[in-house]
């Protein structure tokens, strides 16, 4: 008997309906269903779950990008400041000269500061040019006439006037006593002649017409 | 009602795939009514213990389900020619995870007579199938795919991680242990 005929018996057999493990079968049939359909359930919500975890793996995955660069860019600073460190501790006599030289211009522009303060402060108290201002200026005329005669005139009496009515001065002041005298009295000089001539408007004058002078 | 509905279901394959991938229940429970026991007794066959078995059958049809979106149907029968793919690799995957397979090199040599070829035409195919699920893990997936499925030596090797030399050898193996079955059986009177 050849392997192949054995192989064919076999095949020809295994094809056969058999009844072989009907009972076992037939009993774990419910519990496998069950078990199919609860995997089933399980695979369906479990891309609720996997979306849930790929969120938390994407947060985490972030989070250590953002860590990383973080610690890597600490670490730049460090280096440059390392760097720094090493070029001040080689420069040691440049740096004291750079700094003497800023505090020698911090000193000088200070003292510009106070100079600019000071100028300013004489131009403050520098007098300011005069202005031009109209001064009014009274004078005081004085008369030359050592008495002032009012000549008091009765129109009744002017009918029958005479030479024998004396004029007679009613009132007798100073000059010393007109000073400063404002009136627009008519004043009329007096003069040796007795006229009886009305007086003119040309020897008709004010006190207050003298009383102003540009 | 039902059972029509199920039967129709059955002759229509691309129908009952097309439902099952809807997430229709019924027809899901048709699909795994059609080929629960044929999968049972491949199971057996490959894992000879009946809880292993309902495991690997549990995970066959829960990836059948997970995976049918992705079937062409290539004409009748190519469902379950699919589906009996799928449980053979979970078989094998299991046996592998759990470190069942074992591969013994030494060859024996067998002594073939006429009338062990006798005995096994005369045994019923439940007889055949105990014996071969009595046979060791290694020379009985090498024998269930070679022989049953139909896959070459090369395709086994690649199948189990083993070379072709190995799979020949436990073939031959295989059927020196059945063929001394079938002796003892004859010897004991039972075939």
């Amino acid at each position: 008997m050849e392997p192949f005929d054995i192989d064919k018996i076999v095949r020809e057999k295994l094809q056969e309906r058999n009844n072989l493990h009907k009972p076992q079968m037939d009993s774990a049939r419910p519990f496998v269903w069950g078990a199919v359909q609860q995997q089933i359930a399980t695979q369906q919500s479990f891309t609720w779950y996997h979306l849930a975890a790929a969120v938390v793996v994407l947060i985490i995955v972030f989070s250590a990008i953002l860590f990383g660069l973080q610690r890597r860019h600490n670490q730049q600073l460090d280096r440059l400041a390392n760097r720094l460190d090493q070029i001040q501790q080689s420069n040691v006599a440049q740096i004291d000269a750079l700094r003497t030289k800023d505090a020698q211009a911090e000193f000088l522009e200070s003292k510009l500061d106070q100079m600019e303060q000071a100028l300013a402060g004489l131009q403050m108290e520098e007098p300011t040019a005069p202005k031009e201002v109209i001064i009014y200026r009274t004078d005081t005329v004085y008369v030359k006439q050592v008495e002032y005669i009012t000549i008091a005139a009765d129109s009744t009496q002017s009918k029958e006037l005479t030479t024998d009515v004396v004029e007679k001065p009613l009132e007798r002041k100073e000059v010393a006593e007109l000073q400063g005298t404002k009136t627009d009295d008519v004043i009329f000089i007096s003069s040796s002649s007795q006229s009886e001539d009305p007086p003119s408007e040309a020897i008709k004058f004010k006190f207050g017409a003298f009383s102003r002078e540009k | 009602m039902k059972d029509q509905t199920v039967k129709e279901l059955i002759l229509n394959e691309e129908e009952l795939t097309r439902r099952c991938v809807k997430g229709d229940r019924r027809a899901q429970e048709s699909l795994f009514n059609q080929f629960y026991p044929d999968l049972y007794l491949i199971a057996m066959r490959y894992l000879g213990d009946h809880h292993d078995a309902e495991d690997v059958i549990i995970q066959s049809f829960t990836r059948v389900f997970k995976s049918l979106s992705k079937f062409s149907h290539g004409g009748p029968g190519s469902l379950g020619r699919w589906v009996r793919t799928i449980l053979i690799n979970e078989a094998i995957r299991s046996l592998k995870k759990r470190k069942l397979i074992q591969f013994n090199e030494g060859i024996q040599h067998l002594n073939r007579s006429t009338s062990e070829a006798n005995a096994l035409q005369q045994m019923q195919a439940s007889d055949i199938l105990r014996m071969i699920e009595e046979l060791p893990t290694g020379y009985r997936t090498v024998f269930n795919l070679y022989v049953v499925e139909g896959y070459s030596h090369k395709e086994v090797a690649k199948m189990l991680g083993i070379s072709e030399s190995t799979s020949k050898t436990q073939l031959k193996k295989a059927r020196h242990h059945l063929m001394n079955t079938i002796n003892e059986k004859k010897s004991y009177g039972t075939v």
